[in-house]
């Protein structure tokens, strides 16, 4: 018993002298003393990562053009994460796993399904989840700029973004965001490694025609292409994790965003279809096509 | 037209603007080492203060990396919504531009002030001839006024206090590091921009508190007592920047997906690794790029930076030849603006063919040797 209470001492922890209770009721009485608290915070990286997510068509979905020809249907079809935004996700939570950071704040924001799209984040093992509120259609420039708010709350050192949405396919928000922060960004990041020391960050960028590499002063922003990394699957126990994480809500009015709309939807409409081609019978005929109809070759 | 660069390479590029087309009416240069690298920050910067002295009401770039990583930037500095990927100009604001990876065409009308800023994608718009009678009309070639973009850059958002007469002593160590940023021309600024600083009490308001108010303390060789005038910057507002470090291009021989005028892929009938080397001799004597299908890649035949589709590249070549690939909607929404398209499939009921102008049922293993035998050679 000496020898155990020795333990706890060196440990810094505090026990209540009533030794004739037994020691299971007095361990609900321990208490860390900030000291040991300031030694342990200061061991750790207090680095944050936040990642902005968005909930959009599943990627295999076909999706069908509305008859008012007023956008694609998004009633009954399966919605997922933006692949793009789960790479992201993914190489914020193995920066985190390496020990360079301390916690990922995942955020998204849209209607109120957007908390599902959160909370498989949230099982892939993302700390948090922020969920901004909004009926009605977020242009990229207001998803900056309610990042931006964001990131002024939260004070992360590193924002990660998907490089583009697969729903409209925009590719813009993460170089917003980056301009309206004056923060350095790297798009289509295919690596992205850190140096705590010196506080900077090495990134490969596919650009066209190779691969371009930058080193930027943290804090940053970066947008995550295709080739970062293989996403994880949220395993059944972090699902279960996830529903206990906390998700904070709030509105772009609470975050002084006013919605900005200088963009107007006229129509969306099929893409023509091709005409039905031919089918030839052998090599000889396929030549012969290209190098005499189509003239390509 | 706007061009930026460093070098005797911008001036020569400068003067073949000046007579490259009869609708250009001014060559703007901007002639500074900032611009001899693609960085999104300096570029962003110039198109924001050659916007606001010039007051332009469209600004335009083509849609490759260097557009897309730079006009959004730009647009958040001016404050409008750019729209990316324009295939159709149907008006003075108004764009037809592809979503869901080309599966649907979206008609944008943008309401907003000037400038109405745009990425077109090239593929979709014809290259106009340069003539040679537009040769002698030279349009003027103006420097442009660089003198405001440096302090610019440095000022914008960060300068908060002077002299708070902070020292080591009298706070505790809340912020360990801090950046000095070019000590050599500025030797009296410092800029707290450290995510990774390390402060005890991290998660209660006193730190909140703290992070929140502009005090952080200088380290390494730089202390206060040395530094006449200490600016300090609030969290985020760092003034960091991105330094270019190298470009690795690929392989020169092949010619790049994105731009080729023949694309040939493979997909998962092909095999294996070993079996798509057939594709890449059959694209060496066509001067063709090589694509696959996420299958492909999947399968470990290929890097993934071969992938073609709607998570991979788009591509809209002159001629496009699939072999071995069915047709999932994801690989035809990255090839179905290509212009002739050919399918190569053992499966005649496979998907691709609905798309192909020219398909050929058949075995991809017969098929490709006799391809390659019996193709012309190419110019």
């Amino acid at each position: 018993m000496n020898r155990m209470l020795m333990l706890l001492n060196l440990l810094e922890i505090i026990i209540p002298k009533r030794t004739s209770a037994p020691l299971s009721y007095q361990t609900r009485f321990i208490v860390i003393s900030p000291k040991w608290r300031a030694r342990d915070d200061n061991q750790a990286s207090t680095m944050k990562i936040m990642v902005a997510i968005k909930r959009v068509v599943d990627y295999a979905v076909k999706i069908r053009v509305k008859p008012d020809k007023m956008g694609v249907e998004t009633n009954n079809v399966k919605m997922s994460m933006n692949p793009f935004c789960e790479i992201a996700l993914e190489e914020a939570l193995r920066i985190k796993e390496s020990g360079l950071a301390s916690e990922v704040v995942a955020v998204s924001m849209g209607p109120s399904q957007c908390v599902d799209t959160l909370r498989t984040g949230l099982a892939m093992g993302a700390d948090r989840g922020i969920h901004v509120e909004a009926t009605s259609v977020l242009y990229s420039l207001t998803v900056a700029k309610i990042l931006k708010s964001l990131v002024e709350v939260e004070k992360p050192g590193l924002l990660f973004l998907g490089k583009q949405a697969i729903d409209d396919d925009c590719n813009q928000t993460g170089q917003m965001v980056a301009g309206l922060l004056s923060w350095p960004q790297a798009t289509f990041a295919s690596k992205v490694v850190l140096d705590k020391e010196k506080q900077v960050a090495t990134v490969d960028r596919e650009v066209d025609g190779g691969l371009e590499t930058l080193s930027l002063d943290l804090p940053a922003v970066i947008t995550t292409d295709l080739r970062l990394n293989q996403p994880r699957y949220a395993t059944l126990p972090n699902i279960m994790k996830a529903k206990s994480k906390v998700i904070k809500k709030y509105t772009p009015q609470e975050l002084n965003v006013d919605i900005k709309s200088d963009l107007e939807v006229i129509q969306v409409t099929e893409p023509p279809k091709r005409k039905a081609g031919v089918i030839v019978s052998s090599v000889d005929e396929l030549i012969d096509k290209l190098k005499n109809e189509a003239h390509v070759i | 037209m706007l061009l930026a660069g460093s070098g005797p390479s911008l001036k020569e590029a400068a003067q073949h603007a000046a007579s490259c087309h009869p609708s250009i009416s001014q060559v703007l240069v901007a002639d500074s080492d900032k611009f001899s690298y693609p960085i999104a920050e300096p570029w962003a910067k110039l198109v924001h203060m050659v916007q606001q002295r010039d007051g332009y009401s469209h600004i335009i770039s083509a849609s490759g990396s260097f557009g897309k990583n730079i006009l959004p930037r730009a647009a958040a500095l001016l404050d409008v919504s750019p729209i990316t990927d324009v295939i159709e100009i149907s008006g003075s604001s108004q764009f037809v531009r592809p979503i869901y990876a080309g599966n649907a065409l979206c008609t944008v009308r943008y309401t907003g002030a000037n400038p109405c800023m745009l990425t077109i994608r090239s593929t979709s718009f014809p290259v106009p001839p340069s003539s040679a009678a537009s040769k002698s009309n030279e349009v003027p070639i103006t420097q442009v006024d660089l003198s405001t973009l440096d302090e610019d850059m440095i000022c914008d958002d960060w300068i908060v206090t002077q002299n708070p007469g902070v020292s080591r002593s009298q706070e505790p160590p809340l912020f360990y590091q801090c950046k000095m940023i070019d000590p050599a021309v500025r030797p009296s600024l410092l800029i707290y921009s450290s995510p990774f600083h390390n402060y005890p009490y991290s998660h209660n308001s006193y730190s909140q508190n703290r992070l929140s108010s502009m005090t952080p303390v200088p380290c390494g060789p730089y202390s206060l007592n040395n530094l006449p005038n200490v600016y300090y910057a609030p969290y985020g507002y760092s003034i960091g920047k991105s330094r270019y470090v190298k470009h690795t291009s690929q392989d020169a021989e092949r010619p790049d997906l994105g731009s080729a005028r023949i694309v040939v892929t493979g997909g998962r009938g092909l095999k294996s690794a070993e079996n798509f080397r057939m594709i890449e001799k059959l694209a060496e004597k066509l001067g063709a790029a090589v694509g696959a299908t996420r299958a492909a890649v999947d399968a470990g035949f290929v890097p993934n930076d071969l992938q073609v589709g709607q998570t991979g590249k788009i591509v809209a070549p002159e001629l496009y030849i699939a072999f071995g690939v069915s047709g999932a909607i994801q690989h035809l929404a990255g090839m179905r603006d290509s212009k002739v398209i050919v399918a190569v499939n053992k499966d005649a009921d496979a998907p691709i063919f609905q798309v192909a102008d020219y398909g050929l049922v058949g075995d991809l293993f017969e098929v490709i040797p006799e391809l390659l035998e019996k193709i012309p050679e190419k110019k």
